[in-house]
């Protein structure tokens, strides 16, 4: 039963999705990333779009109210999963906003159905196919925050690949649950933080992982291929923090999608949509008004795209402490 | 003239003239709203919603409910774009909880004029 105001349920072929549409205009659609739920999506961001656009939110099979089947959890199958939602919901196209994995399956749904993608904003999301390895020693900012990951206890060896997964596994722990208070508030905490489902959302990823077979899944290319990504024909908006491990997959996407702007966000790391909240609405309104703006009628054309030409927004003063 | 006083007649004078409502009508509508909000939802908060109900602790809201809530309290004080955005920060990181009386004094910020 639900807990929240609003919330219906869509039964799909393999998966009961619970969803939420919230406001009136273009449809936005909201697709978190692994761990999280839809209440991942702050007020701060939601609320400023939601008085421009009907906001659509669900939670991915497997994550918070909606159902979690043994199996089905390749980005082809969660965004499948997402044009069902649409079919259900009679939304015939609308703009996707992704982070992390809700990204991947955005571009997923976007290779293989443009008709159903009008644009997609694409939040920190690393692309398997363009950035296979991720390990912790390939990244710049690892020896400061492995200091601060062994402060509270968590440990990642250097070499690990897909050690996001790992380390929302172990912060998702009972024993952790100090960690977590300690890391409330902060941009690390954001996937578990009381707003976000909390305890509740901890408890599903935990369950997900040990009992589906989400675990070899989620971190399958699922054929989200280079050749692939270079057939999405919408535009796409690539807005990457500054920090994350994760910011190689975006000149990857510049170089394979014809029509790419890139954004980076200085100083931010993965949750910078929650983080930089204030920001990254800013650039999202930009982008869907520059999507209004331009001629319907002439899709031929493909922009060039200068893979060096990623702008670097100024943060604003509202913002969440990174630490 | 106590001080308490003196504000609570301006803002009733401004209530009369249409420019929002007094401190003393906030917090008694905002409780009505949070009921009619909460009770078609199965949650296990069963006590009364008064000053100290903590929104996510108590009434079991997640991110989206803050927005239905905000969204509600824009109809129901037919006043809009407030800026919510600031309820729930301090100091640079997010507060993840909070209670009836701090949106009461919120509204009376943004809602009742200064003197």
């Amino acid at each position: 039963m639900s807990h929240s105001f609003s919330i219906q349920y869509a039964q799909l072929a393999e998966a009961s999705l619970a969803y939420r549409c919230l406001g009136s205009g273009q449809d936005v659609v909201f697709i978190h990333g692994m761990a999280a739920s839809h209440g991942f999506w702050h007020l701060n961001v939601l609320l400023p779009m939601t008085r421009r656009f009907r906001v659509t939110l669900y939670d991915q099979r497997g994550h918070g109210s909606s159902s979690m089947p043994p199996s089905g959890y390749t980005t082809a199958h969660l965004a499948e999963d997402l044009r069902q939602l649409l079919d259900s919901l009679q939304i015939q196209r609308a703009h996707l906003v992704g982070h992390s994995v809700g990204g991947a399956v955005a571009l997923h749904l976007a290779a293989e159905h443009p008709d159903r993608v009008a644009s997609l904003v694409i939040a920190d999301t690393r692309v398997r196919a363009l950035q296979p390895i991720q390990r912790p020693a390939d990244w710049p900012h690892w020896p400061g925050v492995k200091a601060r990951l062994a402060e509270l206890g968590l440990e990642l060896t250097d070499d690990v690949n897909d050690w996001g997964l790992h380390l929302f596994e172990q912060l998702a722990s009972p024993k952790f649950a100090g960690a977590r208070e300690k890391l409330a508030g902060t941009s690390l905490f954001i996937p578990f933080s009381r707003l976000a489902g909390g305890q509740r959302s901890a408890e599903r990823w935990l369950e997900l992982l040990n009992t589906t077979t989400a675990r070899r899944e989620l971190v399958d290319v699922a054929g989200l291929t280079a050749d692939k990504l270079s057939q999405i024909a919408c535009p796409v908006l690539a807005m990457y923090g500054e920090r994350s491990t994760t910011l190689p997959s975006q000149a990857g996407l510049a170089a394979v999608v014809p029509d790419c702007r890139s954004v980076v966000v200085p100083g931010a790391g993965h949750f910078f949509p929650i983080s930089c909240a204030v920001l990254f609405v800013r650039e999202v309104s930009a982008f869907l008004d520059s999507q209004n703006r331009a001629p319907t009628a002439a899709p031929a054309a493909i922009p060039v795209v200068d893979t060096a030409a990623v702008s670097l927004v100024a943060a604003g003063p509202d913002r969440v402490s990174e630490r | 003239m106590d001080q308490s006083l003196n504000n609570r007649s301006q803002n009733a004078a401004a209530s009369a003239e249409g420019y929002g409502p007094s401190r003393e009508e906030i917090l008694p509508r905002l409780i009505d709203l949070l009921t009619d909000l909460t009770s078609d939802c199965d949650r296990g908060f069963s006590g009364g919603i008064g000053r100290e109900t903590r929104l996510v602790a108590d009434l079991e809201f997640d991110s989206v409910d803050v927005v239905q809530f905000a969204l509600l309290i824009e109809e129901r004080f037919r006043r809009r774009k407030l800026p919510f955005e600031k309820l729930l920060m301090a100091d640079g990181r997010y507060r993840d909880d909070v209670t009836v009386g701090e949106v009461a004094e919120f509204l009376v910020v943004c809602l009742t004029p200064r003197a």
